[in-house]
Parts: structure tokens; sequence; C-alpha cells
């Protein structure tokens, strides 16, 4: 069993209060930061399971490996890399690819949060998208 | 193909956000444009369209990553006396364990409930224990039992709880098809239990299903009391941070109460309102705010802000499979179950469901006693919504549309501050001004559930109230004292009752009569309105006194072709062709409609309302084909101009498909009907005496076809759907009905009826 979005906001909540205390006023504000806290515990988990993987003590369970496509954890890396590069950029595109991505919240949540359309959401996302193909692409190249 | 630089995107980021929001066939010609433009920048977004096409196709990044797993790390673990076996569940407040007990004193196993959110707050073990110790002993058969609680190591809250293996109260009553009163009998074992705990000042402010559970042996157990308050008071943060982040975490607080979601005081209050949703859920199966997913916004505003709809309408909603499916859960019809709900059951839930918890039942206690009133058949101590407040008589002869008196409080507020602000304009005068506010405030005070005893105040109380204030009030402004007088007499008129605003017309034509002069334009619609209300009432030789009058003075004062005089002999006519006297009130008909039609042209919504007037005469007369053209042409104009979906359109509509079935096109009858029907459940109400009156119409024109099955299954569904009472009580002499009248079932419909009419015999007959 995996650990559901919500619970894992929770444990990124309950990091972000022991760091910072609690007066996070602004829930989207909150979202967006926690959603950040969200990736790295994924980025961390990928790292450790690799290094699981390698020592042979868990087996891994994900709901997703029977999904061709779906993402393995050395991309993963290289996916959290990029969008560091693209928060320089275009803050905003990042923290959807948090949102959406790491964390699992649908466009009508995102919008929702931030007070803007689906569309301006799902186009936002569409952006990110080929920054961070782009981005794949070009460090499997070199 | 190297990365974009940061500097590179914040270039073509612009352009490319133009590109993706463009339809598809219209990229391409701007693309052209771009390219003559920006040639250089145009090379790169070119391509970035296209690994945008081949990302698409590979589905990038569409599916998630996993998400780190614990569950193989936390078995086995020992919490206190306590070792984890599995994982149970996991929610938005925590993750739920099943675990025995690690010495091997008891057998027994337990559930542990982790709480994320009390981590939060520092020093809050202590606090934590003591709730827990407090809540242990909230012994109660049907509350599932808190046996411990504590603080791990690491400082993570837990609960240590009865484990319940049981099926969620609704889904049990869905698979065991409980009928309604079988429901309400589970449901009253639930409020024992909540009755129990508030004895004991704990409230449990998180009822709903997945918290309610049936266990094998048909039993309800309650599940964690108090939890969330344990939740709500830890943290520096409170409730309503917790609810936001539910919500934004896509949780929807669906049986959250309006306090709850506005931060007001949370109290046993909140959970008779949970306990009224969960009713409302188990009886209809839907939620009070209706169905499908909404957002977080939405759905706080849907809770503060909109009344649910009754359940009766709930069940009647346009989804007629699943209302289907609803009712089989039930062991019951659509319409058997619209019809167990309404009344007794629509009006206790109202009262659970009201936004502000004084107007609540006062406890969970008392609405299980409404409750039981309601399964022994006796009164209720929740009187009906004053919203519900219905026009008790339909008229369709009508200068302007009678609407339905649907939320006449507010539309009255309105009316009448609007008439203040034009007064306040029109004078200028500061303490006039001050005196409408005095007044509307003494108005409204009424409202307020400590000025009266019982706890609904009916809209009927508040301009009873009004009307005696400007009475009193107002005495020394008689020209605002005219003016609210008639404003209010309007309001009585739309709420139906007729002798009210008889004697407020009658004072406010005396009050500006004198103080006016008889020529005013207050004086004169004052008359207007109480030869008006004379003639609603059935007062024909008296309203036909003073409209005879009122037309001579009016004449004098602006001469033949005003406004005013046309309207006065429009219903003086209209009146001639109520008491008979045909060919006087046609005539009559016929001059105002031509002075009508040149003053105020010929598509005035008074033209056709002369129009329609005169086709009723001429079908009174029997000339139904001359009847049937012009009504005909009227809808024609009125359908043109203002749409279907219009009341007026729709009593024109009704009114020609009377003329239709005594012409005895049947056919063309029956099809007006059925649209009728649709337009009439739509927008005026499942209930009205509009759509009542089409299905009894409808029921006619079937007995007249032979089709007496129809005609009965119609004319049945009239009678409990809101026909009016004096309708009802005349449908054995109706001559459209004489086909059926050898029919066995005849005098069993006549029966219900009269019973359905006269509320002194129906009381005990269901």
């Amino acid at each position: 069993m995996s650990l559901s979005a919500t619970t894992l906001i929770h444990k990124a909540y309950i990091e972000i209060a022991r760091k910072e205390g609690t007066d996070f006023v602004d829930r989207s504000r909150f979202m967006g930061y926690a959603a950040r806290v969200m990736r790295g515990l994924i980025i961390d988990h990928a790292r450790s399971s690799r290094a699981q993987k390698r020592g042979g003590q868990f087996e891994i369970t994900s709901l997703e490996t029977e999904i061709e496509c779906a993402v393995d954890d050395q991309k993963l890396v290289q996916i959290s890399d990029a969008l560091d590069e693209l928060a320089k950029a275009e803050p905003a595109l990042a923290e959807i690819v948090d949102l959406k991505f790491f964390c699992g919240f649908s466009f009508e949540e995102i919008a929702a949060m931030r007070g803007v359309s689906e569309r301006t959401v799902q186009r936002q996302w569409e952006k990110a998208r080929i920054y961070l193909h782009r981005s794949i692409r070009a460090y499997l190249e070199n | 193909m190297p990365a974009l630089t940061p500097d590179r995107w914040r270039e073509i980021s612009p352009y490319l956000d133009h590109a993706l929001s463009l339809p598809e066939d219209e990229r391409g010609a701007w693309l052209a444009e771009f390219r003559t433009q920006e040639p250089d920048l145009f090379v790169l977004l070119e391509k970035l369209l296209e690994e945008h096409q081949a990302l698409a196709q590979e589905r990038f990044l569409e599916t998630q990553p996993s998400r780190p797993t614990d569950e193989s790390a936390t078995r086995g673990r020992s919490v206190g006396a306590y070792r984890l076996i599995s994982l149970i569940g996991e929610g938005g407040m925590g993750s739920v364990w099943l675990a025995e007990r690690g010495d091997g004193r008891f057998e027994r196993q337990v559930a542990i409930k982790f709480l994320h959110f009390a981590l939060v707050s520092p020093g809050l073990a202590e606090r934590f224990k003591r709730e827990g110790k407090i809540l242990a002993q909230l012994a109660h058969p049907h509350i599932a039992e808190l046996i411990d609680a504590g603080v791990t190591l690491n400082g993570e809250p837990y609960l240590v709880l009865e484990y319940v293996q049981g099926k969620q109260i609704d889904e049990y009553c869905d698979d065991h098809k409980l009928g309604l009163d079988a429901r309400i009998r589970l449901f009253l074992e639930v409020l024992a239990a909540v009755a129990h705990a508030h004895a004991n000042l704990v409230v449990h402010r998180d009822i709903k299903p997945p918290n309610v559970l049936i266990n094998s042996d048909g039993k309800v157990k309650l599940l964690d009391f108090g939890v969330s308050k344990l939740l709500g008071d830890t943290g520096s943060d409170n409730a309503a941070t917790l609810l936001t982040l539910e919500s934004g975490a896509g949780l929807t607080p669906l049986f959250a109460a309006p306090e709850q979601v506005n931060g007001g005081a949370i109290t046993t209050a909140t959970d008779v309102y949970a306990m009224g949703v969960l009713l409302f859920l188990l009886l209809t199966g839907q939620h009070p705010t209706g169905p499908g997913r909404r957002s977080p916004a939405d759905l706080v505003k849907a809770i503060t802000e909109t009344d649910p709809p009754k359940p009766s309408d709930a069940v009647a909603a346009p989804h007629i499979e699943s209302g289907l499916n609803e009712a089989v859960k039930r062991a019951s019809t659509p319409d058997k179950l619209r019809r167990q709900l309404r009344g007794d059951l629509d009006t206790i839930i109202a009262k659970a469901l009201k936004k502000n918890p004084n107007e609540r039942y006062a406890s969970v206690v008392a609405l299980g006693a409404d409750l039981r009133h309601y399964l022994d058949h006796e009164p209720l101590s929740a009187r009906p919504d004053a919203i519900a407040y219905r026009v008790g008589k339909y008229i369709r002869r009508h200068r302007v549309g009678v609407t339905v008196a649907a939320a006449i409080v507010m539309l009255l507020a309105g009316f009448v501050v609007m008439q203040a602000v034009q007064l306040r304009r029109i004078t200028r005068e500061r303490d006039r001004a001050d005196r409408i506010a005095q007044f509307m405030t003494n108005m409204f005070k009424v409202a307020d559930p400590s000025q009266k005893l019982g706890n609904t105040v009916t809209a009927r109380d508040v301009l009873d109230k009004a009307a005696h204030d400007i009475d009193t009030g107002l005495a020394r402004d008689p020209e605002l004292q005219a003016r609210l007088m008639y404003v209010m007499g309007m309001s009585f008129n739309n709420l139906g009752l007729y002798s009210r605003a008889q004697k407020l017309f009658e004072r406010s034509a005396q009050v500006a009569g004198s103080s006016l002069g008889p020529v005013n334009v207050q004086t004169l619609r004052s008359r207007q309105r109480l030869a008006w209300t004379l003639f609603q009432q059935g007062q024909f030789t008296a309203a036909e006194a003073h409209q005879r009058s009122l037309v001579e003075d009016e004449k004098r004062a602006f001469g033949p072709k005003n406004e005013e005089v046309i309207g006065a002999m429009g219903d003086l006519a209209t009146t001639l062709s109520e008491e008979g006297r045909l060919p006087e009130a046609e005539q009559m008909q016929r001059d105002v409609l031509d002075v009508q039609k040149q003053v105020l042209g010929p598509e005035a919504p008074y033209t056709l309302s002369s129009m329609d007037n005169l086709a009723i005469t001429l079908l009174y007369e029997g000339r139904l084909d001359e009847a049937d053209k012009l009504e005909k042409e009227t809808l024609a104009i009125q359908r043109r101009v203002h749409g279907q979906e219009n009341l007026t359109t729709i009593h024109y509509m009704m009114n020609e498909a009377e003329i239709e079935a005594g012409m005895g096109a049947l056919g063309e009858a029956e099809k007006m009907s059925l649209d009728l029907m649709d337009l009439e459940r739509r927008l005026i109400g499942p209930e009205s005496p509009e759509l009542a009156e089409t299905i009894y119409n409808l029921g006619s024109i079937k007995a007249k076809q032979g089709k007496f099955d129809e005609a009965f299954a119609l004319l049945n569904r009239a009678v409990d759907h809101g026909l009016l009472p004096r309708e009802a009580l005349k449908l054995g002499e109706d001559p459209d009905l004489k086909a059926l009248k050898d029919d066995p079932r005849f005098a069993a419909l006549v029966l219900h009826a009269r019973q359905v009419a006269s509320p002194e015999l129906t009381k005990k007959s269901n």
C-alpha cells in the first residue's frame, strides 16, 4: 500500500511546522511549499529505494509497476533537478509540476488553490512538460 | 539538443503560452505571421511545439511516481501495550491500524488511530492523554469504546479504539432494502448514542457515514467520538485550518455544519446538523447540497448560504433512473417515496438543517422525539418552514401574472426597501428617511425568535406586525403611511391573504384620499387594488361597484385614453365576464384593446393580457373558434417577445389548452399539456398548483378519450401534488370528468381528493 498524497502532505506539514512554526496563513502558499517538500520526500525515497534494491533488503511495492511508462527512479531525480532549474525561470510552472505530478492534485484542485481557471493551469502544465521533456532529453544525449 | 537556459526560456515563454492557448486551426496562421516577425524565435518555438506533440504521445509525466511506503517499516512495531498487525485505512486525519495486545493478557483486537495533525502542537501530550481519559469513560452500547490514548516515543499521538467490523449505515440500509420507517428506527439508535455523549458534555463534531457502522449483529456503533475535538484543540491552528487543509487536499467537508465552515462556535447543535445531513442521505440517497463533485469554495458556499432542497423534491429530481434506484433500495417507488417524505419528514429535516444553530432542534433528543411523533402519526413540534408558505389561490384572470410567493420575506424586504429608497429620493427629507429605517428595523425584529414563542416566524407574522406598525408608527406621515400600506397590501395579496390585503388597501385609499386628495396616483392605485382584491375573493358585485366609480373618477381626472383608465376598465370588464355579463364584457374588452394597441403598442404586456382576457370571454360565450384564434395569436406574440420559459407564457398556454379541450381538439390539448408539464415542473416547481392543474386537465382529456387507467393515475397524481383545495373539493361535479362517473374508482378518487383538500379529515387517515 502506498501512502496517499494527503498523508504525505500531512507529513510535509509536520516537517514544516517543526522547522518554521505554523503560521502558514495562505493556503496556496502552504500548498506550494508542501508540494516542494513532498517532491523532496519522493526523491529521497527514490534515492533510498535504489539503495535498497541494491541491498536487496526490501521488496518495493508500487501501484504503477505494471504500467509500462512508469517513471523510474533515475529519471525522477533528473526531473527534480530540471524542476529546480525551471523554478529559476518561471517558478509558477515548477509549482504546478510539484502539485500535479508529485502530489497528484487535479487541474481542478490546483485551479481552485490558485484562483485561476482550469485552462490556465492546463496550459502552464503543458509548458512545464515541454521544458522538462527537453531537459531530460538534453541530459540523455550528453 | 541543449537544455533551455533560464534566459532563453523567459524569452520564448510568452509566445509558447500564446501558441498553446490558440485552437488548433488558428495556430498555423499565427505561426506564419510570427515567422516573419521573429524568424529566430520561430525556429525554437516550432521545435518546442513539435516536441509537445511527441511528449503527449509518450504520455510524458502522466503517470505519477510511486510514493514512499512505510507500512513495512511500521508493521510489527509496538505502541504502548499493543503490537501493530496491519494497516486498516488512511484518512485525512491519520492512519488506522489493526493491533493486538503485545503482552498476551487479552486476546482482543483493537484499532489504533494515529493522528498526524496532533504532532504540530508542542506540549500537547499531557492534555491529549487527559482528554482521552474523559472520552474513555463514555460507555454506551452504541458507541465504539475508546480504550486508551497515548503518545508514542516519537511524539505521535494515538487512540486505542474498540475494533468494529461492520458496514456503513447507508450501505447497510441499501443492502437490506430497508424502508423509510426501518431506516428511521435505525437512525434513532444513532441518535440515542449521540444523546448519551451530549449528556456527558462530549460533542462528536464529525458524524458521517464512515463513522456510523452497523456490526454483524445489526447493532449501531458510532466511531470516533470527540476525536476531532482532540484534533481541533491541539495545535496553534484552529479547526478552520484543518478544514481548509483537508479540502485543499481534495477531501470535502460534506458533513460540516455552517458554523464549522465559517469558524463559529461548535456546540451540540453542530451534531444536530450533521445528524440532519445523515438523515437526509439515508432517506433520499442524496446529499443536501446536491449531487456531483464540486470545488471546495462552491461547497462552502452551498453549506453556508444555499438552503437545502426539501427531501421530497430531492427524490423528484430529474435523474429518473437514479430516483428509481433510490426508491427500490427503500422498498418503494419514486412516487410513493416522494409522498412519504412530503410533509412531516420534510419539516423535520429542514429544522435540523437550519443554517442558524439556534433555529435547529434544541437537542438531538428533540429531533428524536419528532421522528417518533412521525412514526406514531402524531403532530410534530416543528412547524413547517415559513419560506414554504404558498399562495393559497391561483388566478388565471389577471392584469399581470400572479407570481408564486417563494422566499416571500426576502422579496418583501426588497420591495419595501426599494419603495423607501424611492421615497427618500423624491422627498430628500432626512427625518423621513430615518422613520423608514426605524420602521424597517421594527418590522424585522419579529424575525428574532426571542420576540415570539415558538421557533418559526412566518412571513405572515412579519407582515401582521408591519401592518400594525404602519398604522400606529407612521401616523404623522400620512403619505408614507399610505404608500407602505399599499406595499404591505401587495405583499399580503401575493401570499393569497386577500382579506388582510383588502383591509390595507382600504386604509391606504382612505389615508391617501384625505391627505393627498382624491385624484392622487396613490389614492387611485390603492382603490384599484382594493377592487381587484374583492374580485379575487369572488365578491364580484362589490368589485364591480368599486371599479365603475374608479373608472368614472379617473376618466374625469385624466381623460378617456389614459393608461390608468384603460387598466381600470380592463379590470371592470374581467369582473363583468366572470359575472356572466358576457356581451357587455366583450364590448368593453374590445374597446380597451383598441386603445391599448394605440397607446401601449400591439405587443405590450397589458395589451396581450387584454387579448387573453377577451379570448376567455369568447370561450365563455361558446365562440370557441374565435377564442382559439385570438389565444393562439396572443400566445405567438408572447412567445416571440418573452420566450417560452416565462410565467405569463405558461398562463396563456394553460388557457389555450383549455380552449382546445373545449373544442374537442383533444390531441392538440394533450400535446400542449405535456409541454406545459415540463415547463411548469422546471420553472415553477414539482408541487405547484399550476402543474397540478395541468395534470388534472390532462387527466380529464384522457377521460374524454376513454383512457380511464391513465385518467385515474393522472387525477390522483394531481390531487397528491398540490391541486388547489377548491378544485379538489369540486372534483366530483366536474362535467369534464363525467365519463368516469360509472367507474368504481371514481368514488375513491373523490373521497381521496376531499381528504387531501380538507386537513381535518386527513391527519389520521394515512
